[in-house]
């Protein structure tokens, strides 16, 4: 569960790392967009002021030359003189110095040519005023060339203000490119962050299983190692203490002995069963060959067989089970049945109490082993099904177990669709429960 | 049969689609040739002048000229059928038989130049009405030069309207 939930994590902050980049380039596109319009319409409006403002000295200029020409006197020449002055100054001003290089071939040179005629006028303006007394068609020139000021001022007025709204279009143009750009990107990206993690999570779930199985592969290993030596250890001393003492051996050592061997014999039994039985089920393809089963029949089946053992134990070993139906496989659950009957009797002491019961929870049949055992704490309930993480543990008459039985039963029951758990407490017994479905045809 | 139907149908409706389509790319330039109500010239009038001629024209003067109309929707509150004189004309009938360059004056004092390449000029028109009825001097009267070839890219934004100078009172020829 917990590294779903870091996964889950990491993607859910991968996923708001691209929004909120995604948003960013939004809000910086837009930012830039609405920026550059500001200062197209600031040059705009600076030029436009500019213009205005040569207009104005222009209109001034004419005004001051009329009285000039109804009234020659120093003191309007000067002021003349000046505002002839202020106009050439103005040109530098008035010159879309930005804007070159947007204007087309044509345009440039034109604007040039334009920026010519406007210092020509005012030129020849000055040497009109140089001179002591003017002529009707001198002042007629001079009026003539104000105009053609006022008229070169509108021509870059004009110009300018459609060089600046085609500079606007490309640089919108030009920004929403940029801003496709960033979509498709960010598209992308997310695309391939998607993939990645999807892989990152098969690898991951891959990754487990390989883990897991190299741990039952551990298991087998010391199983084979540990459990298998022990028995094998006690079947050769025997086995070669009877042959080299066989002259002098009692009858009741013969005994004694041979059921030391038998018991041994026993125990590497049913170790290579549950082997054989597990090694069955690991295999790719097992398959399940599920059927109607009477599970009260086939308790008392198991209870049947274990009754000995309880009896030599002295261990009462009941049955409450409920006449249900279920569907699963008839082999598997009897397998479970018995692990767990001869699990409880295992860990179970001398006049202690084994109980098999069942009840129907919805569409499903719950059975429980209980026992007053040795019981056991929450942690050991926890792993009692991991094969990984559980050793066994002696029963109570010394019986050795292989430790595969109960992972064994947890591969079975959830084989056929049912959930099996446990709980304890230490001294006082233990209890496991699992599921089955019923078979509701049949019932 | 019925598919053939629906396929002609088909056709029919997108040659109408394309049609309309290619009409809304430019405002079509009909002749006039209707009456028009008298209007009093005073502050009706636009003067004309270039190559040593000068010429000042009323609204009723300026009417006697050949005629066109076209109907443009624009983005001010002026839309509708502009009906007018094509520059050229005018400034034929002004002796100004040939330019590079105009300086437009409006009464507003907004200047303007135009130029003889500038796209759809020989389209444009020097309005003197809107739907039949003179332009208010305070509000685009007396005169305002429209450019009916222009008209959906000025609208959509592309091409700026500067050269779309309402209330003109002067036209000169400087180049």
């Amino acid at each position: 569960m917990v590294p779903v939930i870091k996964n889950r994590f990491i993607f859910a902050a991968i996923a708001a790392i691209l929004i909120s980049a995604s948003a960013y380039a939004v809000y910086a596109v837009f930012g830039t967009l609405g920026s550059t319009e500001k200062h197209l319409s600031a040059q705009t409006q600076s030029l436009v002021i500019d213009l205005a403002r040569t207009e104005i000295h222009n209109t001034t200029y004419q005004n001051a030359a009329k009285a000039y020409f109804l009234n020659p006197s120093e003191e309007q020449k000067a002021e003349l003189e000046h505002l002839n002055n202020v106009l050439r100054s103005r040109q530098i001003l008035i010159q879309p110095k930005a804007l070159r290089g947007h204007f087309s071939e044509e345009i440039e040179k034109s604007l040039d040519e334009e920026f010519r005629y406007f210092d020509d006028a005012l030129e020849q303006l000055s040497l009109l005023l140089g001179k002591p007394g003017l002529l009707k068609t001198e002042q007629k020139e001079i009026e003539n060339n104000l105009a053609s000021v006022n008229a070169s001022i509108a021509y870059i007025y004009t110009e300018s203000v459609i060089a600046i709204h085609k500079l606007s279009i490309q640089q919108q143009s030009a920004l929403r490119n940029l801003f496709r750009t960033i979509l498709f990107l960010s598209g992308f990206l997310v695309v391939a962050l998607l993939a990645l993690a999807f892989f990152m999570l098969k690898f991951r779930k891959k990754n487990q299983q390989l883990r897991y199985e190299v741990d039952v592969k551990d298991r087998f290993f010391s199983i084979i190692v540990h459990d298998l030596k022990g028995p094998f250890t006690a079947l050769l001393g025997m086995t070669q203490m009877m042959s080299q003492l066989s002259d002098n051996l009692s009858k009741e050592k013969l005994v004694e002995y041979s059921s030391t061997v038998h018991e041994a014999g026993e125990q590497v039994f049913d170790l290579l069963k549950n082997l054989l039985e597990w090694s069955r089920l690991q295999m790719t393809g097992a398959k399940l060959y599920p059927e109607t089963v009477q599970l009260d029949v086939l308790v008392q089946d198991s209870v049947d067989i274990l009754t000995p053992i309880a009896t030599e134990k002295n261990i009462s070993l009941t049955t409450n089970i409920c006449k249900t139906n279920t569907f699963a496989d008839p082999e598997m659950v009897r397998t479970v049945i018995r692990n767990l009957i001869s699990n409880a009797l295992k860990f179970t002491a001398s006049g202690g109490v084994v109980e098999v019961s069942s009840f129907n929870v919805g569409n499903m049949v719950q059975v429980t082993v209980s026992d007053t055992g040795i019981g056991m704490t929450d942690k050991q309930a926890k792993n009692i099904f991991s094969l990984d993480k559980k050793t066994s543990t002696p029963g109570t008459a010394g019986e050795q177990g292989t430790g595969l039985g109960l992972p064994l039963c947890k591969d079975m029951i959830e084989r056929n669709g049912g959930r099996i758990w446990a709980k304890g407490t230490p001294g006082e017994g233990a209890q496991f429960d699992f599921t089955l479905p019923i078979d509701s045809s049949k019932n | 049969m019925a598919g053939s139907k629906n396929l002609a149908l088909l056709f029919a409706s997108l040659s109408v689609a394309l049609f309309l389509c290619g009409g809304l790319q430019a405002a079509e330039v009909t002749p006039y040739g209707g009456d028009l109500s008298p209007v009093s010239s005073a502050g009706y009038t636009v003067k004309v002048h270039g190559d040593g001629n000068e010429l000042e024209l009323s609204i009723s003067e300026l009417e006697k000229l050949p005629l066109y109309k076209s109907v443009i929707e624009t983005n001010w509150d002026s839309s509708g059928e502009f009906i007018g004189v094509k520059l050229v004309d005018l400034l034929k009938h002004a002796g100004i038989t040939q330019f590079k360059r105009l300086y437009v004056r409006a009464s507003n004092d907004y200047k303007v130049t135009i130029e003889s390449t500038d796209e759809g000029i020989d389209n444009a028109i020097l309005a003197s009405r809107l739907n039949g009825e003179p332009f208010s001097l305070d509000d685009k009267g007396p005169f305002f030069i429209v450019w009916p070839d222009q008209a959906e890219d000025v609208m959509s934004g592309k091409v700026t309207a500067t050269k779309w100078a309402w209330s003109t009172v002067e036209i000169q020829k400087i180049r």
